[in-house]
């Protein structure tokens, strides 16, 4: 006996593409014909539902509206582009590394700051974690500056659609790669926000 | 189409090229040549089939027309990505599916009473209906465009681009970015889900 179709001869069945012999079995195998009939009346309802043509006078609205936002735009250069399409996958991770010391820094001095109010004492983690503390290589900081610059050109909506947002885990992830001085900062950082909770 | 020409450096300054038979991939050079008005043509091209994209996948008009300006704002973002190895249209219907199914699967559909107008199809064929044959035809017609607003993402822009805009499989494959194969598989898929949304 020959096997019954696959999903995609079903479609070339229902199409009128499906090789004879195919087709043959097709029409006499109980099961198949049943199914191909279910697959055909399927198609046929889809097929019976157009879409409502809008008035004439909306298609000069819809390129009017089109040529009003491009107004503001200017296309990508290829370097962004390539940017976008090659390298945002590689910049993920230390990005999501920066974003969680960006976090990190900026509680740490959401806490000082709130702490500086009650007492003039830096607490152990916005000491570590300072920006004027941390460890600031030339290179780096160029580095940084075109990273950041570039960023900062590409919309929230492109950087979403580029990969480039931190996915759930990113920043666990991230973690795993800090180094021991910056673990410790961080782990400083934390013991401090829950101490200052149970306060 | 359109009648009205116009001219651009396209690639040596001075050279005098007449719109109405150029190429998508000429216009989009023109584009990147600077000048904007070429993108004029290309949306007066595509926006139909566009619309029409965005309209089987939101429902109603006024989340289709945002939509199909989304489309062509991200094309001209990206048109320097443009390489030509696909057709023009390819490349469009397949930022058409992406925003389509980002857009549409962040926000709640809403099941406007649109779809239970009647579209002009429709309403030619109820002429020689009676009333509660058009009442039956177009309720069934909403039936049909909920239960597909229903299908999983992914069957659903097959069976948007093969039943309504008539692409063959290997075109959809493209701008879905997979295999002829899974295009049918996906195919069937939709169709049988169609089928038991719809009984």
């Amino acid at each position: 006996m020959m096997d019954h179709l696959s999903p995609a001869e079903f479609v070339d069945a229902a199409e009128g593409t499906l090789a004879s012999a195919r087709a043959s079995h097709a029409e006499s195998c109980a099961s198949c014909r049943e199914r191909l009939d279910a697959v055909r009346g399927a198609m046929q309802a889809a097929g019976a539902v157009d879409a409502p043509e809008p008035s004439p006078l909306y298609w000069p609205h819809l390129a009017a509206r089109v040529r009003e936002r491009l107004n503001e735009e200017t296309i990508a250069p290829a370097w962004r582009a390539g940017w976008r399409d090659g390298l945002a996958a590689r910049a993920l991770v230390p990005m999501a590394s920066a974003l969680a010391l960006v976090a990190a820094v900026f509680v740490a001095g959401q806490v000082s700051g709130r702490r500086a109010a009650d007492a003039p004492v830096a607490t152990p983690a916005a000491v570590a974690m300072a920006p004027p503390e941390m460890p600031v290589d030339a290179d780096e900081t160029e580095a940084w500056q075109v990273l950041t610059s570039a960023a900062a050109e590409v919309p929230i909506e492109e950087a979403h659609a580029a990969g480039m947002a931190v996915p759930a885990g990113a920043v666990d992830r991230a973690v795993q790669h800090l180094t021991p001085a910056e673990l410790d900062a961080l782990r400083q950082l934390l013991q401090s926000e829950l101490h200052r909770a149970g306060d | 189409m359109l009648t009205r020409s116009l001219t651009w450096a396209a690639e040596e300054p001075g050279c005098k090229v007449t719109v109405a038979n150029q190429t998508d991939a000429e216009l989009v050079q023109a584009c990147l040549a600077g000048r904007r008005d070429a993108f004029d043509v290309i949306v007066e091209r595509h926006q139909r089939h566009v619309y029409q994209l965005c309209y089987r996948f939101a429902g109603n008009h006024e989340d289709a027309n945002d939509l199909a300006q989304d489309v062509f704002v991200r094309a001209y973002r990206g048109l320097r990505t443009f390489k030509g190895q696909a057709s023009f249209g390819t490349w469009l219907y397949r930022i058409g599916v992406n925003v389509c199914l980002s857009k549409a699967a962040g926000k709640p559909r809403t099941e406007s009473l649109e779809p239970l107008l009647a579209t002009n199809d429709e309403r030619a064929a109820a002429r020689d209906e009676t009333a509660v044959d058009a009442l039956l035809r177009g309720e069934r017609a909403a039936e049909v465009r909920a239960a597909i607003a229903r299908l999983p993402k992914k069957q659903r822009a097959t069976l948007v681009l093969r039943v309504y805009h008539e692409l063959p499989h290997e075109q959809i494959a493209r701008v879905l970015g997979s295999s002829v194969g899974a295009v049918k598989a996906n195919f069937f898929h939709a169709l049988n889900n169609l089928k038991k949304l719809l009984s």
